[in-house]
């Protein structure tokens, strides 16, 4: 018998013998390109279903999309945020110093090509003139696209925004091609050097291969807001501690199936799936090995949805931070069990529409509060908990870093967008993020207990906009921004929008928003009200925090609701055609029913 | 409507480069629908290109349509 590969007496033998990379990348992966997965013999290496580190970035998406972006040189500033954005790893920025630069140059044979690949490049002020009035030399910035990573969701375009440096446009074969040169051009220069690469600026973290960590070719949906989420988590984790200090567990959802499809991983750090239920119980698991093996110093991230974390593994997270363990928690909020269809968890909001909890004649979406497992997790002793999002992207930043710095359990919440489930574009993650975050829905919240002994102390609202006030107002434009918008801007609220309009397909979002969803709104309020007071900005008094229920608060404004609409009713009917309408209507049909009666008995 | 409206796709339609009545140079990138126009800022020698009727290098990749003062200089995918 040749050797048992888990019970190989050393570490090192037991890594050499788990795997056969040569074997997989050869064989395994050309046999799922080539042939599909029926074909592949059953053997060992299959039958384990380990899969190598970055594989994924052997697959190519580039038959998906349609578009791909279209860099504008001249308009770039260098900001970084579209690669930060990018829920695929499929747009990338280098800084190179000029001279390196030329020498790439002019080993491309086609003087044409030489022109299009110098175009690249910028000379930002970020990065050319305001190190060379330092007398340094400046760098050269340029974003590519890695056209067989792009799912062409245009999320990278928004983040861009104002800065219109990315548009996106039709690809066909010749273009693609194109895109390919390019980027195989940027994958032969050299990495940006560490010179350009400032600590202070978290933005600039992902010029640094050390925070490259996800490769891309993981199946999630175009912009899928888990995805950046946890690109940006293991970017800050590995640009501060190194990419060999850190693992990472994952409980059972989409993000395990989008980054463990059988053959292709998009990470480059070891990560293992545990089960729905029991991440924050497998990472404990892990802890204490790690700790036994002298590891101490290694970063360990559990990461999963909400269903996950607030729902089936509730009392596991509750078990974990209680054990004070050093493990950090990554929760991809999508207020839905996302991976099977869109179930209620107990995140979704009061009001949202979802499998298990539809909008009907009886139900009006879910009943219950959202659960705010940030406040649950800060009564716990001795932890670190935030609330975030990938568009508030130097508040997430700082949150995991701040998580990965805490000697004992932190707790990350994220807000993620899920396209499908919230009936949202592929290329809105960041902007309803960011609308979640300014109408209340998704408060940002830091609790450090580093910070002091106080909760006043303990609890950071900074981030969110108008933090003294109940709703936040444009100051430019004086508008208020409340939970309201917010559900108008999401399908999985639409129906309460309907009002007296018939067509579900012309009105969705445009009527006034239901009782149901002005219940929520209150819930929303008391619960950023409840935020305020613990942070010590509003009195408990000013802050008048009321319980608040759907039907309760419902039917108060229901009545309210059905009052004005019956008099909007009864004014349209006196206004327009009124009773002669109706009589005209009548005589209309029954000209139609003798005429109908007429043809049939002439049959 | 205020900050809900469903966020706009930004597919490059054309390119146009302009001559203002002062002699100046503005150059535009049309979206789709034309709806949405960016400005796209000008950097060294792309006028001369323009201006001998070739494409600006920085529209080598992708080849968007290349308008001038109105008319089309290069369709899109024409070298
Ligand atoms: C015990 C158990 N019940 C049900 C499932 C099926 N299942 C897999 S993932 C999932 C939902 C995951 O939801 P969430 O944790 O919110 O993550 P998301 O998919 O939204 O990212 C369910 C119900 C399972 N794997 N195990
Ligand atoms: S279109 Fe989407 S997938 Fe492609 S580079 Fe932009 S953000 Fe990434
Ligand atoms: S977001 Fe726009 S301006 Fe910023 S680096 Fe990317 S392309 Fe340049
Ligand atoms: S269903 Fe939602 S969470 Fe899952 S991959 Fe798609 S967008 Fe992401």
């Amino acid at each position: 018998m040749g050797k048992v590969p888990f019970f190989a007496p050393t570490l090192e033998e037991r890594l050499e013998t788990a795997v056969n990379i040569e074997d997989f990348n050869n064989r395994i992966l050309d046999d799922y390109d080539r042939k599909g997965s029926a074909e592949l013999e059953a053997d060992v290496q299959t039958a384990r279903s380990i899969i190598p580190a970055a594989s994924g970035s052997y697959r190519d998406f580039s038959y998906i999309a349609t578009e791909i972006p279209l860099y504008d040189p001249s308009n770039c500033v260098g900001c970084m945020e579209c690669v930060i954005e990018c829920p695929d790893t499929a747009i990338l920025g280098k800084v190179v110093e000029p001279d390196a630069l030329q020498s790439e140059l002019d080993q491309v044979d086609d003087s044409r090509d030489q022109r299009m690949l110098r175009s690249r490049f910028a000379d930002t002020q970020k990065y050319f003139s305001t190190f060379e009035k330092k007398g340094e030399e400046g760098g050269l910035f340029g974003i590519f696209i890695d056209p067989t990573k792009c799912k062409g969701c245009a999320e990278c375009v928004d983040a861009c925004g104002d800065h219109q440096a990315l548009s996106m446009v039709t690809k066909t074969d010749e273009t693609l091609k194109q895109f390919q040169e390019t980027f195989d051009f940027y994958n032969q220069l050299p990495d940006t050097p560490k010179r350009f690469i400032s600590d202070r600026l978290l933005t600039d973290m992902m010029l640094s291969p050390d925070s490259l960590l996800y490769v891309g070719g993981a199946g999630s949906c175009a912009g899928c807001g888990e995805a950046t989420a946890l690109r940006m988590m293991t970017a800050a984790t590995g640009f501060v501690h190194g990419p060999e200090n850190f693992g990472m567990v994952a409980s059972t959802g989409c993000n395990t199936v989008y980054t463990s499809t059988y053959p292709y991983n998009p990470y480059t750090i070891p990560w293992a799936n545990s089960l729905f239920e029991n991440g924050a119980t497998f990472g404990m698991g892990v802890r204490s090995r790690w700790n036994q093996m002298g590891w101490e110093g290694k970063k360990l991230w559990v990461v999963g949805g909400d269903g996950a974390f607030l729902d089936i593994g509730f009392q596991s997270l509750s078990r974990m931070i209680m054990s004070g363990m050093d493990i950090n928690v990554l929760v991809l909020d999508t207020q839905v069990y996302s991976n099977t269809g869109g179930q209620a968890s107990t995140a979704s909001f009061m009001s949202q529409r979802s499998d298990m909890a539809w909008h009907g004649k009886e139900l009006k979406g879910k009943r219950e509060n959202r659960k705010e497992l940030a406040n649950i997790c800060m009564m716990h002793p001795n932890v670190y908990v935030a609330q975030t999002t990938c568009a508030h992207f130097n508040h997430f930043y700082r949150c995991v870093m701040e998580a990965n710095e805490y000697d004992g359990p932190a707790v990350i919440i994220a807000y993620s967008t899920c396209q499908p489930e919230h009936g949202v574009a592929d290329n809105a993650a960041m902007k309803q993020a960011k609308l979640a975050v300014d109408s209340r829905a998704f408060p940002l919240i830091v609790y450090d207990p580093r910070k002091g002994d106080t909760m006043k102390e303990r609890l950071d609202l900074k981030g969110n906009p108008s933090v003294q006030s109940d709703w936040y107002t444009i100051r430019k434009t004086g508008e208020t921004i409340d939970f309201i918008d917010f559900a108008r801007s999401e399908y999985r609220f639409h129906k309460h929008f309907l009002g007296e309009i018939e067509s579900p397909k012309i009105t969705a979002g445009y009527g006034e928003p239901s009782p149901e969803l002005l219940a929520s709104k209150e819930e929303r309020l008391a619960n950023w009200r409840l935020l305020q007071e613990l942070a010590g900005i509003k009195s408990g008094e000013t802050a008048k925090v009321a319980p608040v229920k759907q039907s309760a608060a419902g039917s108060e404004a229901a009545a309210k609701q059905k009052a004005a609409l019956m008099a909007a009713r009864k004014a349209r009917k006196a206004s327009t055609s009124g009773d002669e309408g109706g009589a005209e209507a009548n005589k209309q049909k029954a000209a139609l029913l003798a005429k109908l009666k007429a043809q049939k008995a002439q049959k | 409507m205020k900050v809900s409206e469903a966020p706009q796709r930004r597919s490059i339609h054309y390119i146009e480069y302009r001559q203002t009545e002062n002699g100046e140079w503005i150059s535009e990138k049309f979206h789709a629908d034309c709806e949405l126009v960016m400005e796209h800022k000008i950097a060294d020698g792309e006028i001369a290109q323009i201006e001998a009727g070739e494409r600006p290098d920085w529209t080598i990749l992708g080849l968007p349509e290349i308008r001038c003062n109105g008319e089309v200089i290069k369709e899109y995918l024409e070298h």
